[in-house]
């Protein structure tokens, strides 16, 4: 089957073109507008406009940069960079202009050919691509009967929501507020896209040692590791140059020459998944070198913390003494003295505490040795020497030990991307890293630290889902209840710091919210059991199956409330608001499609464009996109700027906002119960649900009709909390566009960034730690290199180390990476028309040009990669910047535009670390966004060969046809966008 | 004791009624900002004859007693002899919205780009919804009572928190819109040459306004 033939047999399937484009007019800002005549009147004509408004896009980068948006006749005719962000340091270079080819061609995506102007329903079996268009009221009054079927007969967990930061604030908070509404499950954004640091939160107990981004310009050494931002942080990127040309030393860490290496002063090509030898072989070099920041290890870091050298278990009260605590831990002093480690305070006064030694300690259950964790770390750091080290991280002894000592002597920032978390062992390879920001004094302090996320400072926003009505009288009530809750926990611990509360509060709450760790959803319902427990593909130190592990996790109540919906429950709704699975899950889309598909009887997709997941969706409901609708980006510390985006022309078509399409549904939903005489339900947690009044709860008696509402309370909350300037409203964004947060907020998501927001100073995170030494929100109450669970025990990880990814996929000679390219950071810009022009326009297998020599393989032959989970297939491209062994496909291609539909992601098995399991332990323990299982998709073991029949760049039409490949509609059209930016 | 009643602004839900404080600088202000809305209000039947008797100059008198800030009321110059008529044709004169020279006592005739859902969106913030009055939103007299009722709240509000909040609320609100209005409307009218008691009271107003944003800042630090 040819893509792009597929046929429309009647009037009621609609054509690509009709669906896409509808019967009512609208802009085609594609097209540029006439030229009235080529003179310079003509030309000043033809970019004129009559109003602007501002705008920003997609989260990707992090940066949320403010457009100004250009229209003329209600249509947008181009949209720029801002550039009006003020000065914030004196001497330190602006964040102007803000901005990146991506957001600078947003606008051509507005009548784009895989734009969504219509309610669809799907005609025939999912998949097949054939859609009839129907309005509104059908489509919502059809949501709310499958809402409606599935709360009557398996309650309302099997009403799913995949959470989402793409969208932006006003496209998540709808659903949310929905799913809240029906005690229905929301799957956690980061558990679904795997940013999280784990290695960093097992250190911090957090990750959100995020500064703002112009704070690399205090670096004096700069490790880009892990990240590529010549790609994929374009607005930011060029403080790495300026601090450069300020004499700062930017050294790249990456398996390729990637290009971020060519901007740097130093390429250090590692080998594919060792970078942990190769940040603890630099530890080696500055611990024997007697290079490390003694002071520093002692205050901020567990590693002078004693441990009972037979169990490796941290010395605690509860072994001294009867009824001691199980989380006072202890130092020792000159002499042998044991000291009780402060837990309000990382400030040791005089005390200086013993580093190495051993010594003999009573305790209840007699005589025992004891050591440090520093005594520990040192003899593990025997067996990572840089000689040792360079055969399982390639890099030559002599760069590691000048790597070493440049750390040692300089104010040290590793810029790390989300590449790190996405290893099987990305965790390992964080923790080494900290390690040796920790021996070198390197965090807290401008200019050094370990580039994480963090989202703070929109309080207005985490208030909203506990307002039940408008204004500040409502706003005080809360957060005097907020401070009460806080108060209560801190009065059992006095010495718990107000982010240490936080947190406890937010993980208490998460047991009743809707958000769940999705890897337990995964593993009953979207066909990931059978992966996760093959041995062979797994890490060798495993002693059980992985079946055992989740047992046991549970069993022991480490997930308790949040290991929802069990094997039970099935899923019958699956709602995808801008969230595409079928491009993302690891494993697979024939494995979603395989195992959790035929499990839903209605998949629900909103989403302004028609990504793979919308076409094998039941009803695809089209969302207003950026610039048709009002909204925020959610609030990063990278630019601690709020931005705001407005609605300066009217929806394509039919499109709407999320608020108003969820507002629509709650009162489809309230009918539809009305009719069937359903007013009230008990939920998984027994709370009871009213239908009746689900509509007017949505809007809080319609208080919050409209968006703007919505985010005008947004706005003026965090104003009222402090984190925005004073005066800040909806009226004010919309005249600034983006405004520079005074604060990070009352809640634990801001207090974990421990810095202060001043007005004239970049922000560094983690200085209270420094400066104030406020403790971390870890078991240990310091930054924690020694995990003492019996499971990391068993691990042989209870610190950091090397291991090799484990043989994920099977036993193959090639090793495939990834990364987020530089046209798109996920699939959401990947239709654009204008950026599929500046590059080959579809995927790539980009690999050594000795490898593909070896296997005949020329640039832009079709090859065949494959491993024992999946195969998928695409053109080479042949380059000697990519190591001899591992090949790269950057993210975001859709399936749809690999030959078969199947893509990248085919031949990830997305396996999850076991360790990972583990709660309950200090801060290894669930709260939303935070310490989950999260699949790898790095490291992936592949064969790679070329491919028996070259694909017709004409048709892509290359491997046997499947029922997805043969999808006609939609699906040929998007695969046609494809090709004319292939062209 | 001090009892704050509304005329154009209402008060969302019922649970939330007026109450009688003691009166101190919070209620001073708040009555000021009463009186100057009423005065400026389009004439009504004991509009001119409240400046001829001098009955509102002692109403400002009475409600500034206590204020924390000087604000000379000139109660002899408050005094006039228009008859209601006449009142009522200067009154349109200088802010009728058919005159063409007019000064109209709207924040969005004199604040361009400012949109009346604005001015909503910040009642409705502080507990107060639109609709109880004849007047629109964003008239002087609206916006005087909404600055009458948060001084009101601040006075009324046993919570620090809130007190804090209702106290920003005043500062913000003149900074963004009468202290950012008053002293074009008043200059326009001025240049109208405005009959004896309106110039009063426009001067009155402009003191007023400028003398309560200067206070706000000095509490506040800003």
């Amino acid at each position: 089957m040819t893509p792009g033939k597929a046929p429309f047999p009647d009037s009621k399937t609609l054509t690509a073109s009709s669906v896409t484009r509808g019967d009512a007019p609208f802009p085609d800002s594609t097209t540029p507008p006439a030229c009235p005549a080529v003179t310079a009147d003509g030309y000043r004509l033809r970019w004129s406009w009559d109003r602007t408004g501002w705008g920003t896009h997609c989260l990707n980068c992090l940066a949320t940069c403010p457009y100004r948006v250009f229209v003329r006749d209600g249509a947008v005719l181009f949209e720029e960079q801002g550039g009006r962000i003020e000065p914030v340091e004196e001497g330190v270079p602006d964040l102007n202009p803000l901005g990146c080819q991506k957001g600078s061609a947003w606008s051509r995506q507005l009548a784009a050919a895989d734009r969504v102007v219509h309610p669809l329903r799907r005609v025939g079996t999912r998949g097949e691509g054939r859609w009839e268009e129907i309005s509104w009221d059908e489509a919502l009054a059809e949501v709310a009967e499958s809402v409606l079927d599935a709360i009557d007969e398996d309650g309302p967990e099997s009403i799913v929501f995949e959470e989402s930061v793409e969208g932006g604030l006003m496209s998540q908070a709808p659903f949310l507020r929905l799913a809240g509404l029906l005690g229905a499950i929301t799957l956690d954004a980061n558990g679904l896209v795997n940013d999280l640091p784990t290695g960093q939160h097992i250190t911090f107990g957090k990750f959100s040692c995020a500064s703002t981004v112009d704070d690399t310009f205090h670096g004096e050494l700069l490790l880009v590791w892990h990240s590529n931002p010549a790609y994929t942080s374009i607005p930011y990127h060029h403080f790495v140059t300026e601090a450069r040309y300020r004499g700062a030393t930017v050294v790249a860490i990456a398996p390729d020459v990637n290009a971020s290496a060519v901007l740097s002063d130093l390429h250090v090509p590692v080998r594919p998944g060792s970078d942990a030898a190769l940040a603890l072989a630099m530890c080696q070099v500055i611990v024997t070198e007697e290079l490390m920041d003694r002071s520093f290890v002692a205050t901020q870091t567990d590693l002078p913390l004693v441990v009972v050298a037979d169990t490796g278990r941290f010395l605690r009260a509860s072994d001294l003494t009867t009824g001691g605590l199980d989380d006072q831990f202890y130092l020792m002093g000159a002499g042998g003295t044991l000291q009780a480690a402060p837990r309000g305070t990382l400030d040791l006064g005089t005390f200086t505490p013993e580093l190495t030694g051993r010594w003999t300690v009573e305790t209840l259950q007699g005589s025992v040795e004891v050591t440090t964790v520093f005594t520990l770390l040192t003899e593990r750091l025997e067996s990572y020497t840089p000689e040792a080290a360079t055969s399982a991280c390639g890099v030559n002894p002599e760069v590691i030990r000048h790597l070493a000592r440049l750390a040692a002597s300089r104010r040290t920032k590793i810029l790390e991307g989300f590449n790190g978390p996405k290893y099987y062992h990305g965790d390992l390879m964080e923790r080494s890293m900290c390690l040796l920001l920790a021996l070198t004094g390197n965090w807290g302090k401008p200019g050094t630290g370990i580039q994480g996320l963090a989202l703070a400072g929109l309080d207005g926003y985490l208030l909203f889902s506990m307002k039940t009505a408008k204004g500040v009288e409502e706003t005080s009530r809360i957060l005097d209840g907020l401070e009460q809750a806080v108060a209560s926990i801190r009065e059992a611990d006095p010495d718990m710091t107000e982010e240490m509360a936080g947190n406890q509060l937010l993980h208490l709450a998460s047991g009743s919210g809707t958000s769940v760790p999705p890897v337990f959803f995964n593993y009953h319902h979207s066909g990931y059991k059978e992966t996760w427990n093959r041995a062979e593909w797994s890490d060798p130190s495993m002693t059980r199956s992985f079946d055992a592990y989740l047992a046991d996790a549970t069993r022991r109540g480490w997930w308790g409330g949040v290991s929802r919906p069990g094997a039970a429950t099935p899923p019958r709704v699956l709602f995808c608001v801008g969230t595409n699975p079928l491009r993302r899950a690891r494993g697979g889309r024939e494995r979603m499609l395989t195992d959790l598909w035929t499990e839903l009887d209605k998949v629900v997709v909103v989403d302004f464009r028609m990504s793979t997941t919308a076409l094998h969706a039941d009803l695809v409901l089209p969302a207003a996109m950026a610039y048709e609708r009002v909204n925020l980006q959610y609030p990063i510390t990278h630019t601690l700027r709020l931005s705001f985006s407005d609605a300066s022309v009217a929806p394509a078509g039919e499109a709407r906002p999320e608020w108003r399409i969820f507002s629509d549904l709650a009162s489809a939903i309230t009918r539809a119960a009305a009719a069937r005489g359903m007013s009230d339900y008990l939920d998984g947690k027994r709370t009871t649900r009213h239908l009746d009044r689900l509509a007017d709860d949505f809007i809080a008696g319609g208080a919050f009709d409209a968006e703007e509402d919505v985010i005008d309370e947004w706005v003026r909350d965090s104003t009222e909390v402090g984190t925005l300037p004073r005066g800040t409203s909806l009226a004010s964004l919309r005249e600034e566009g983006s405004v520079r947060f005074t604060g990070l907020g009352v809640f634990s998501p801001g207090l974990s960034v421990a810095a202060d927001v001043d007005p004239d100073r970049v922000m560094t995170a983690f200085s209270w730690h420094t400066t104030k030494s406020v403790p971390f929100p870890t078991l240990t109450r310091r930054a924690q290199f020694y995990i003492d669970h019996p499971w990391f025990l068993e691990a042989d990880e209870h610190l950091p180390r090397h291991k090799e990814p484990p043989a994920m996929g099977g036993a193959f000679p090639f090793m495939l990476t990834s990364g987020h390219s530089r046209w798109t950071v996920h699939s959401v810009n990947m239709g654009n028309s204008t950026l599929l022009g500046t590059h080959r326009g579809r995927p790539l297998v980009v690999m050594n040009h000795h490898d593909a020599a070896d296997l005949g393989i020329d640039d832009g032959n079709d090859v065949d990669v494959a491993n024992d989970h999946g195969r998928f297939q695409a053109t080479a491209r042949i380059t000697g910047r990519i190591r001899p062994g591992q090949i790269a496909v950057y993210n975001g291609f859709e399936p749809h535009m690999f030959p078969g539909w199947r893509g990248a992601n085919e031949v990830e098995p997305g396996m999850v670390k076991w360790l990972h399991l583990v709660g309950k332990y200090g801060h290894l323990r669930y709260i939303p966004f935070g310490w989950q299982p999260v699949p790898a998709d790095r490291a992936v073991f592949v064969g790679v060969t070329k491919a028996a029949a070259a694909a017709d760049p004409g048709t892509g039409d290359v491997l046997t046809t499947t029922q997805e490949g043969a999808a006609g509609g939609l699906a040929a059209n998007a695969l046609a966008t494809t090709q004319e930016g292939a062209g | 004791m001090f009892t704050y009643s509304l005329s154009g602004l209402e008060i969302k839900g019922s649970a939330d009624t007026l109450q009688e404080v003691e009166e101190n600088e919070c209620t001073a202000r708040s009555a000021v900002y009463q009186v100057l809305g009423q005065i400026f209000a389009p004439p009504g039947p004991d509009q001119a004859g409240k400046f001829r008797d001098g009955r509102w100059a002692k109403e400002l008198s009475t409600g500034a007693e206590l204020l924390p800030f000087e604000f000379a009321i000139d109660e002899s110059a408050g005094n006039g002899d228009l008859s209601d008529p006449e009142y009522a044709a200067e009154w349109e004169r200088l802010f009728g919205d058919d005159s063409a020279d007019a000064s109209p006592l709207r924040s969005g005739t004199h604040l361009p780009g400012t949109a009346v859902s604005e001015v909503q969106r910040e009642y409705e913030y502080f507990g107060l919804a639109t609709g109880g009055g004849d007047l629109p939103p964003d008239h002087l007299s609206t916006e005087c009572e909404f600055m009458g009722f948060v001084c009101f709240k601040e006075a009324s509000v046993t919570s620090d928190r809130l007190r804090a909040s209702y106290r920003r609320a005043q500062a913000d609100f003149l900074g963004r819109f009468l202290a950012s209005w008053v002293p074009a409307m008043v200059a326009t009218a001025r240049s109208q040459s405005p009959a004896g008691p309106i110039e009063w009271a426009l001067a009155r107003l402009e003191h007023f306004v400028q003398a309560d944003r200067a206070y706000l800042a000095s509490l506040l630090g800003t």
